[in-house]
């Protein structure tokens, strides 16, 4: 029979992790592991080889978790909220980091894992479980170590099965298949599930706003739109593929010519790691939107290429990641509206005030939409993730009234 | 869309049959170019004529038709295109057959529009260029594959297309293997009976050569006789290449289980049947005078020096019936001249170097591989 491969911690088995029992809810415990975790990521070199790493251990450093959680728990502090239990995360392969956050955010609210790494190595994942191996053999962290397996296998229905049948609440990273093929396995009947499917993500420019930036913050704005962009081969469902200017004509001419020279500057100046395929499969999936919609495929050739939409819409299936922009312009956000279903995540925006965003969130009735961020802050993670509160989606609450 | 190519251009003249008349290996390259380049801008606005999505990709990429192309600024297609759309310059009722690719797993497979006339420009072309090397009288031939490949005729793989063209250049086909890929040494050994001390052709996929013929014939313990024969083989290195085995390797261990045979390999794709670049003596594999070859940076699309490694584009002046005339493959080479192989062939020639390395697959799907209709 086909197994498993156990990567961490050594000599776990499924039977020792359904018999362990959980721990506390935001426990104190967990709180010190994250930053002991953060502290290993930000000092460890392979790590600093990665900015995602780097990024995962400034989101887990003390300063960042305390307040959060101190928030929770006043806004909770007349509920009793319990983990779920055993929770089987099914990560994805496109961003490395993704399953420590969902392990992450399962452990500090108190439940046990298994987590299910990507079939693909990749570096990144590599010097993650340099840096988790090291700091779960710790006697300090052995009550952590106890309450999670990290596997790894093969696509292989049974052994994904047998996992689900073991759990309480299965979360499943990573695309419209994935989802499709796990959903089919059983769970037992008061298990929980969140699924996170393929989502597309664009970024909506004030053509006058980037108009009118000084060469150093035109050069801020192009770093912050290549790190969302480049930095997992705009493979993550946040990562903007389509860019909407939003101005006149002219302004979004003006502000066009003076972006992209600067964006594909700040590319080439980022380990991006893409080569002749990605820029093989860009050629492919202008041309296959070329035969399909009324498009212009602009004549530079660099990391960036670039597709002019006649008409803004969303085509999600026309594109291949690995420095492709779609582009176009709008007059006003509410032209966003036909755009938008469910699958429509991040929306990260310049040149807007808050308000004017809330004001369209809230009163033009978005169909889609998880998050608007800035444009540099498609790729920060955060526990309210394409609309599930994952610290509550994480728990469950015993109602009380007395 | 076709109101519009129609304007910009007169209706084109039907590419004609002249070309395959060419001298294969003798136009100097001046020469060859001014021929090359006006079929080759002719087919260019033959196929946006009468190839809708052709003609909607040139427009995306702001083309000017009326224009007359160079080699270099012709515009190309990603071969890939082909796996994902069936691209046809020809009327429904004109079709004569679609040829597959047998595709790497996973992948769809190529499909290749062809009418009589593109069909026929294909064979003709293959005949000239292999009539180089075999000569122009028909030898016994043995080809070292199974008879089942090409049975059903109504699903021409990219292997059963090969075998079919070049059995044209043979006669007496015997076939050296079995269904079941075991090697037909009683097949064999009654072909190099019958034909010994006459000129024979063998052909087959260079992996199949490899592993059917060469290395079956060694675990037997058998030589056969094949002395006075040429050896076409065809269809990637990468799985010897894997095993460390390169042409003279390849060469040796031919010759020692089957005699003084001559081996050239070609490069071809089913997207450009006919129009293939056989290697010489040398080891070079030629550019025919219907037929050309440009290595381009991928990333900016420019093509590159001579001595320069990148991606291979092919160029053909036969296709008529699908836009495929000028493919930018995902093979990596290097031409390393023109019109001065030391073989005396003039023309380009290069080498090949493999597949484009594929890139990390990143997409959300990851946890599953999603199988492809």
């Amino acid at each position: 029979m086909t197994d498993f491969s156990l990567m961490l911690p050594p000599g776990q088995t499924l039977e020792a992790l359904a018999a362990q029992p959980d721990l506390p809810p935001w426990g104190s415990l967990q709180i010190d592991f994250a930053g002991a975790l953060s502290r290993a990521l930000m000092s460890a070199p392979a790590a600093r080889a990665h900015p995602e790493l780097m990024a995962l251990g400034y989101w887990l450093r003390p300063g960042h978790m305390q307040p959060m959680l101190e928030r929770l728990r006043q806004s909770h502090a007349q509920t009793a909220l319990l983990p779920r239990g055993l929770v089987f995360h099914l990560a994805p392969g496109n961003v490395d980091t993704i399953f420590v956050y969902s392990w992450m955010l399962s452990l500090l609210c108190g439940n046990r894992s298994i987590v299910r790494l990507s079939s693909r190595a990749s570096a990144g994942t590599d010097a993650l479980l340099a840096v988790l191996g090291e700091l779960l053999a710790q006697p300090a962290w052995q009550a952590i170590a106890q309450c999670v397996a990290f596997v790894r296998y093969e696509h292989d229905d049974a052994i994904t099965a047998r996992l689900s049948a073991a759990c309480d609440m299965r979360v499943i990273w990573g695309g419209d298949a994935t989802v499709n093929t796990v959903r089919a396995l059983p769970l037992p009947p008061h298990a929980t599930e969140l699924c996170f499917p393929d989502k597309f993500s664009l970024t909506v420019l004030r053509a006058s706003a980037v108009g009118a930036l000084a060469p150093a913050a035109l050069a801020a704005l192009a770093k912050a739109l290549v790190n969302d962009a480049f930095t997992f081969g705009q493979q993550a469902c946040s990562s903007p593929r389509l860019v909407l200017w939003l101005g006149d004509e002219a302004d979004t001419e003006a502000a066009r010519t003076k972006l992209w020279p600067t964006v594909e500057t700040a590319a080439n100046a980022v380990a991006h790691g893409l080569g002749d395929a990605e820029h093989l499969n860009k050629d492919v999936f202008a041309d296959l939107l070329a035969m399909d919609a009324d498009v212009r495929i602009e004549p530079g050739r660099g990391l960036v290429r670039r597709i002019w939409l006649s008409q803004p819409a969303v085509h999600a299936d026309t594109h291949c990641g690995g420095g492709l922009f779609h582009e176009s312009r709008i007059s006003a956000l509410t032209d966003l509206l036909p755009l938008l279903s469910r699958r429509i995540q991040t929306v990260s925006h310049h040149g807007f005030a808050r308000e004017e965003l809330l004001q369209f969130a809230r009163d033009a009735g978005p169909r889609g939409i998880d998050r608007m961020v800035p444009v540099g802050q498609a790729l920060d993670f955060a526990p309210v993730w394409d609309g599930v509160n994952l610290w509550l989606a994480f728990t469950r609450e015993i109602d009380i009234r007395a | 869309m076709s109101d519009q190519a129609t304007v910009d251009c007169a209706p084109p003249a039907a590419p004609t049959t002249a070309m395959l008349d060419w001298p294969v290996y003798e136009l100097p390259h001046a020469e060859k170019r001014r021929r090359l380049e006006a079929e080759l801008s002719a087919l260019t606005r033959h196929h946006a004529a009468h190839c809708e999505p052709y003609a909607r990709v040139l427009q995306a990429r702001g083309v000017a038709l009326d224009q007359a192309f160079t080699l270099e600024t012709l515009p190309w297609l990603p071969v890939r295109l082909f796996k994902h759309r069936l691209l046809s310059s020809v009327a429904p009722d004109q079709v004569f057959k679609v040829l597959t690719s047998s595709g790497t797993t996973g992948q769809s497979p190529s499909r290749i529009v062809l009418d009589r006339a593109t069909a026929s420009r294909q064979t003709t072309a293959l005949a000239r260029i292999m009539q180089r090397f075999v000569g122009a009288a028909r030898r016994p031939m043995l080809i070292i594959d199974h008879p089942g490949v090409i049975k059903d005729r109504r699903s021409f793989s990219a292997r059963g297309a090969g075998i079919l063209g070049l059995a044209n250049l043979g006669r007496e086909h015997v076939y050296a293997l079995n269904e079941d890929m075991t090697l037909n040494l009683a097949a064999v050994q009654a072909f190099c009976a019958q034909h010994a001390g006459k000129p024979k052709l063998l052909f087959g996929f260079t992996f199949m050569v490899w592993q059917h013929f060469v290395l079956a014939l060694q675990a037997a313990g058998q030589t056969v006789n094949l002395d006075d024969a040429v050896l076409i083989h065809s269809g990637g290195w990468k799985k010897l290449q894997d095993i460390a085995v390169d042409a003279s390797e390849f060469q040796a261990r031919v010759s020692q289980v089957a005699g003084a045979v001559r081996v050239h390999n070609f490069y071809g794709m089913v997207e450009q049947t006919g129009s293939v670049f056989v290697a010489c003596e040398h080891g070079h594999l030629h550019a025919p005078a219907f037929a050309d070859v440009l290595v381009r940076d991928a990333q900016t699309g420019g093509s590159l020096p001579f001595g320069q490694r990148g991606v291979l584009q092919v160029l053909s002046g036969l296709p008529t019936s699908y836009p495929g005339h000028s493919l930018l493959t995902e093979d990596l080479g290097t031409v390393l001249g023109e019109d001065d192989c030391p073989c005396g062939r003039l023309g380009r020639y290069f080498q090949v170097h493999g597949r484009v390395a594929q890139a990390e697959v990143r997409g959300c799907s990851d946890t599953q591989v999603t199988p492809s209709p």
